[in-house]
């Protein structure tokens, strides 16, 4: 409640104590280490998380994308997201390059989260807001890898001439012995 | 003579094969041949030999590691991890060590994260195999990036195995918490400037793991307006903020250090950073935000003004 008037004192009253984050799966660093790497044409669902670990009070996010040729968009979008005290949200997201994409492209994705304050009357709310991008690069698709061929371990080689071998002794002995 | 020979070849190749099937041991051999030396000299046909076997030691291997590949920090707190691994020994599971399992965390230019007390084993398979099950913990404060993993486990001579071919990815974060719970404004009169708050700073702690560096801590203020008349308020413009105090330093634009607010717009406070660091360490991992009422209009009136009209501040972190 903010009062005015001569002499009076104001106060701005802020309700409890207030804290939620974002995790993001992808972000800005040096080198683009957590960039997002896709080739042409592929799509991937990446996660974020709306987190409200701390104090008593259920937070409301809004939530909005923006990303360059919307490669980005909410896979369930709702209007509001509930977070309740103590608990985290998912939010996933679907990643979609075109395949009219060219290797070295970069597509830029912002995810920002504003917590919907209500205000009850008398009083000055505060809310927090979060925005995280990253950097969708695009290069060429990964060959899968091929599967490598079993390779005889020396002890195993061993083993298994031996036992040709004595195969083959036997059968010799067993011919010889009919003869 | 032909029979003989194949049954005679037969039998050093079932030799061979017997030899090769036994387990690595060494033992006294040329002791005991020399003892059966003794034995045809003529001397005794019949005396107590001893064997004077060493069975060689041979080191544990971590065959097999299991955790999420990827790891999402918990907000002002730690997050617990599991980490799994296999052990094999040659010498048996009973040679390994039950509590001697170790995991720790690495990543360049972070300190080394471990728990010396955190493996137990959880299960044995088969005569060689055992499972060991690791609780780690990482703070919401750790850096985001790929940290990597290594299981040690120890067996009951000192050999050692050792495993560092996994990685995990340690999310990036953003959260922040702010306090008091109240600012409180004393003695304003309407008509009067530069008034500061006699309780600020407005505190925020940062409770994950990203930096917030200079002009990405942003507030978007509106306008107070009176709850019983509207037509009068308090202006988001004639407020502003600082992360500096002394001689109203928060209230004087002219200086670069204090940001007035428009309404509607996200204002960053001038040179407000918000870097990550435990923020129970004094000075860390927290930023000061002092705020002003540049002027108090002269037309305003005695009544309650809030935020009901044009909704809630925001503090935006980029």
């Amino acid at each position: 409640m903010f009062l005015a008037s001569a002499a009076l004192m104001i106060s701005i009253l802020l309700s409890g104590v207030y804290a939620s984050g974002v995790v993001s799966p992808y972000w800005d660093s040096p080198n683009d280490e957590n960039s997002l790497r896709l080739s042409k044409g592929d799509s991937k669902v990446v996660q974020f998380e709306l987190q409200n670990m701390v104090g008593d009070n259920d937070a409301t996010f809004k939530l909005s994308l923006q990303s360059s040729q919307d490669v980005a968009q909410f896979t369930e979008p709702q209007e509001a997201y509930l977070v309740e005290a103590g608990t985290s949200v998912p939010v996933p997201i679907k990643i979609s390059v075109p395949s009219s994409a060219q290797i070295g492209d970069t597509y830029r994705v912002t995810f920002t989260a504003q917590e919907a304050k209500t205000t009850a009357p008398g009083q000055f709310a505060l809310g927090s807001a979060f925005e995280t991008s990253f950097n969708v690069l695009i290069g060429e698709k990964l060959a899968v890898p091929q599967k490598k061929a079993e390779v005889l371990g020396s002890k195993q080689i061993i083993i298994a001439v031996i036992i040709i071998l004595l195969i083959i002794a036997l059968a010799i002995w067993i011919k010889r012995r009919k003869q | 003579m032909e029979r003989k020979k194949s049954v005679f070849v037969t039998t050093i190749f079932l030799i061979l094969f017997a030899l090769l099937m036994m387990p690595p041991v060494s033992a006294g051999i040329v002791d005991w041949i020399n003892q059966v030396k003794a034995g045809i000299t003529g001397r005794a046909t019949s005396q107590t030999v001893t064997f004077n076997l060493t069975i060689a030691n041979t080191a544990p291997n971590i065959t097999y590691i299991t955790m999420n590949a990827t790891v999402s920090p918990t907000e002002n707190t730690n997050t617990l991890i599991i980490v799994n691994f296999t052990a094999w020994d040659p010498d048996g599971i009973s040679n390994l060590d039950t509590k001697g399992g170790k995991v720790n965390f690495t990543k360049t230019g972070e300190a080394l994260r471990q728990n010396s007390s955190s493996c137990l084993q959880t299960a044995t398979w088969g005569t060689y195999y055992a499972n060991y099950t690791c609780t780690m913990y990482m703070w919401y404060f750790d850096t985001s990036g790929t940290w990597n993993v290594t299981a040690l486990v120890n067996d009951s001579s000192n050999g050692v195995a050792q495993n560092q071919t996994v990685t995990f990815t340690y999310n990036q974060l953003s959260a922040f918490v702010t306090h008091p719970a109240a600012l409180t404004w004393a003695s304003l009169s309407p008509g009067t400037t530069n008034q500061t708050s006699n309780n600020d700073p407005l505190v925020l702690n940062n409770t994950g793991n990203k930096n917030i560096t200079s002009g990405n801590v942003q507030i978007n203020a509106t306008n107070l307006k009176g709850e019983t008349d509207n037509t009068k308020a308090i202006w988001a413009g004639n407020m502003s903020v600082a992360i500096l105090t002394g001689s109203s330093a928060e209230c004087n634009e002219n200086t670069n250090q204090s940001a007035a607010f428009s309404p509607g717009v996200f204002t960053n406070a001038t040179n407000g950073t918000l870097m990550v660091g435990n923020h129970s360490v004094a000075n860390v991992g927290n930023r000061n935000l002092y705020l002003c009422i540049r002027t108090i209009g002269s037309e305003l009136t005695s009544q309650s003004y809030s935020t009901t009209s044009e909704g809630a501040w925001t503090i935006k972190i980029l």
